[in-house]
């Protein structure tokens, strides 16, 4: 007795089904990765989503209700699994595990994952300071009555307390902040900018104090990054890369600078003007990591 | 200010000596035209080389230079160029710096110069106010009420699909609330929703197109959605006049559970008219039982076909005979579908859509994404004003059977002035049958309520009053129309329109009262089978 599947539907193709092109993992189901997950999904960057995680329910029942709303978006196939060969041909696998305890580890994890999984330097990519820029760019686009897009201003090196803001580079439409205020970022200066640094700074730690976790902002910088990435469209990010070699630093370290990414990961990195000063906090960070990293076992 | 004659030479050379100082300063012509004005009105007077001020007020006529009442703030006056400083209330820095060039007035060719040095923000510097009228502010406005799982995942999905020029955010904890708009906030630059606002009082939802009521008690594992009703009911007596105070003219989309009886309550609660007041209802359901068939069939949920219709929960309704898939019945193909006995078993698909939500608690603690994700697939029809089916809550007394004031999902036509038409399904006896009883259901728990709180119901311009209900309530034969008219409440006149003639199959049109505009909420609404009012 045929199906109704028989009935209805003649296949022409009985093959193996194509391998997902667009293939995007996240391993971690909490809120962070959850974020990540959505992000990617409503921005339709993925023709198969995978999920990863130790906890079994947990992970299970975050699919199922992603699976619930299939209809309402465009990655057909979600799958999710304690086992990693769900993950197989993945374009881009995001790694949210344990990222909410250290804000600061970030750059270290991200060197970390580099030597474990012996990829080429130019696909290990650290979300870095993207995020930064993101709150930096809002609150200061905020100031000015601006959509934050329209504000151009780099936050470099560390993620955490010893990011660089990139001050010379502020700038909308471009007219040139410091050129307006040359006090800028400084001291001196009399419409305290600098304290738009201090507050991205801040911000993840307010946040945590407020709701306990932060998510949605990260969770959208992601799929940001996710979508170059894809979409190989050769936008500038300011991700965490390897910087051994560039602005006098000779240590395998991760930071942060504006990169180029494309379907290959970062393709190039832009070499910005920075002041003596802005080099130094560079270095300096690149030492305070290499201190780190160079005690690290096993890897 | 008193004594000082305003010597007309003395203030050709003070003009002079500002025009003078324009390279140097970078100051405006106008700024220095402005200056000449003020020479006269706020010039200090001072004796020698030493400098002594006196120690009246000086005031400076702020709003003739720069149109704008400054905060008087000095500072030292011990340099012979004494520096006033004043600040706008926007923040900017405006200097008036004073030379002297002269202590007294009456000396020939000589006098006070004063001049101005507007040392402007960076933003003023970069950014000229070029509108002259008031912003027009935001036309595209979602507020959603409560930040828990399902507020969120509303939140962000109506975020990511672009639906809004401004969200707000409402809910009685305060630090999660702005914890929650922060982190939104930060994601600003990946966003295209300029405006996002949170706060615990209401006023921040003003003007809101739609509204998003999620808050409510979640249903804990095993907990079937009736028991959540009466602590759902008391938050919604809170929330819901509020949210009509600020948006008198917004759509209400109700998602707290059981959503079909505080579907009910929020149209009570708000006298709204009953096209703008929608319970997302089975749009889960259906997009479930699509996403399963689906994977039944190897196709994608958007080209399977098959609705979920009335209560949303145990006893919502398959309807077998409109599933398909690109026009073909499968109820053709398979006659026992969704019967016992079918080989298919389909009744299992449906068996799953009603359990998924507590399969999902189960493992997860709540459901949140598809719910959101389903919430932004009906904001979206009403703000792009679609005109698209969706499966939504909504009035159904007079139709299918049903006798009560119930709201169960069928399918309905959602648009930008909300629920405007609804579909009629052509029903088996049985489908027809397991609605009424539905409907039963729903009104044995709704008519509890009604005895038991009070219906808030009053013009927007007062506060919320407590009115007593009539002793009518309380009379079993008295049908509730006849109850509710009785209750003493101001008529307010309204313009009688007749909006969308439906022709059910009790053959009845219905009359849609729209009120005036500046009118309360008091509309009435329409009511198949009858034309009399209703509120």
């Amino acid at each position: 007795m045929a199906s109704v599947l028989q009935k209805l539907i003649t296949p022409l193709f009985t093959g193996t089904p194509e391998p997902p092109r667009n293939k995007v993992t996240v391993v971690g189901v909490g809120q962070v990765g959850m974020a990540c997950a959505v992000s990617i999904l409503l921005r339709e960057l993925a023709d198969e989503l995978a999920l990863v995680d130790v906890l079994e329910d947990k992970l299970k029942g975050e699919m199922m209700d992603l699976q619930h709303g299939s209809l309402f978006l465009k990655t057909p196939k979600i799958v999710a699994d304690k086992d990693y060969s769900i993950t197989a041909n993945s374009r881009i696998v995001v790694v949210t595990a344990g990222v909410r305890q250290q804000e600061g580890e970030i750059d270290i994890l991200t060197y970390v994952t580099w030597k474990l999984s012996g990829l080429p330097k130019h696909r290990v990519i650290g979300s870095g300071t993207n995020l930064d820029s993101a709150r930096f760019r809002f609150l200061m686009a905020d100031k000015l009555g601006i959509h934050s897009s329209s504000f151009n201003g780099w936050i470099l090196g560390e993620h955490g307390d010893t990011s660089v803001p990139v001050w010379s580079g502020t700038n909308v439409a471009g007219v040139n902040l410091q050129t307006l205020n040359p006090n800028i970022g400084t001291d001196f200066d009399e419409e305290n900018w600098k304290e738009t640094h201090k507050m991205v700074v801040d911000s993840a730690y307010e946040v945590i104090k407020l709701k306990g976790y932060t998510n949605w902002a990260i969770g959208l910088s992601v799929a940001d990054l996710t979508e170059s990435l894809m979409r190989n469209m050769n936008r500038i990010h300011p991700v965490s890369t390897m910087v051994q070699g560039m602005y006098g630093i000779s240590d395998e370290v991760y930071l942060s600078l504006p990169c180029v990414l494309n379907s290959g990961g970062v393709a190039s990195v832009v070499n910005m003007t920075l002041t003596d000063e802005e080099v130094a906090q560079l270095q300096a960070s690149a030492n305070a990591l290499w201190d780190i990293q160079r005690d690290l076992r096993d890897i | 200010m008193g004594g000082e004659r305003e010597n007309p030479l003395v203030i050709d050379e003070a003009l002079f000596l500002c025009h003078s100082s324009i390279s140097k300063h970078g100051l405006r012509e106008e700024e220095v035209a402005a200056t000449s004005d003020c020479v006269g009105t706020h010039s200090r007077d001072y004796t020698g080389s030493k400098l002594e001020t006196k120690t009246r007020q000086t005031t400076v006529d702020s709003e003739k230079l720069f149109g704008v009442k400054l905060k008087y703030l000095p500072r030292s006056v011990a340099h012979p160029a004494a520096n006033v400083t004043l600040h706008t209330p926007d923040g900017r820095n405006i200097i008036i710096i004073i030379i002297i060039i002269s202590a007294h007035a009456t000396a020939p060719k000589r006098g006070y110069a004063l001049y101005v040095h507007i040392e402007m923000s960076t933003q003023e510097k970069l950014i000229s106010h070029v509108m002259k009228e008031e912003p027009v502010g935001c036309r595209n406005k979602v507020t959603v009420v409560g930040v828990g799982m399902v507020g969120m995942a509303s939140a962000v999905s109506v975020l990511l699909k672009d639906l809004c020029d401004e969200l707000a955010l409402v809910d009685v904890m305060e630090d999660k609330l702005k914890g929650e708009a922060m982190d939104l906030q930060h994601g600003a630059l990946f966003l295209k929703t300029h405006k996002i606002v949170a706060d615990k009082d209401y006023s921040v939802t003003a003007n809101s197109k739609v509204v998003v009521v999620t808050a409510g008690a979640r249903q804990q594992e095993g907990e079937s959605r009736l028991n959540l009703v009466q602590r759902n009911v008391n938050i919604f007596k809170f929330i819901i006049p509020n949210i009509v105070k600020y948006s008198p003219n917004c759509i209400l989309l109700v998602v707290s559970n059981p959503v079909d009886i505080l579907t009910y309550v929020a149209w009570k609660l708000s006298g709204f008219p009953r096209h703008r007041v929608i319970g997302s209802g089975t749009n889960l359901d259906s997009a479930r039982f699509r996403h399963l068939m689906g994977e039944k069939f190897h196709l994608h949920p958007a080209s399977c076909h098959g609705w979920i219709i009335g209560e949303h929960g145990d006893s919502s309704v398959a309807v077998w005979s409109g599933v398909n898939i690109a026009g073909v019945s499968l109820q053709n193909l398979n006659p026992k579908m969704g019967a016992d006995g079918d080989s298919e078993n389909w009744k299992d698909v449906h068996k799953k859509v009603v359990d998924g939500a507590y399969e999902v608690i189960k493992l997860k603690g709540y459901t949140s994404w598809a719910i959101g994700m389903s919430v932004a697939d009906l904001v979206e029809s009403i703000m792009k004003n679609l005109h698209k089916v969706h499966p939504v809550s909504t009035l159904v007394q007079g139709m299918h059977g049903v006798k009560d004031e119930v709201f169960l999902s069928i399918p309905c036509v959602l648009g930008n002035s909300g629920l405007t038409d609804v579909i009629h399904m052509t029903l088996k006896p049985e489908e027809e049958t397991q609605l009424v009883k539905s409907a039963e259901t729903l009104w044995g728990v709704q008519k509890e309520l009604t005895l038991l709180f009070i219906l808030l119901k009053e013009p927007i311009a007062m506060p919320p009053v407590i009115r007593s209900p009539s002793l009518d309530m309380f009379d079993a034969n008295k049908t509730s129309i006849e109850k509710s008219n009785n209750r003493s409440r101001p008529r307010k006149p309204s313009t009688v329109v007749i909006h969308n003639s439906m022709s059910t199959s009790m053959g009845s049109s219905c009359f849609h009262k729209q009120a005036e505009p500046g009118t309360s909420a008091g509309e009435a609404t329409y009511h198949p089978g009858n034309f009399r009012t209703q509120r």
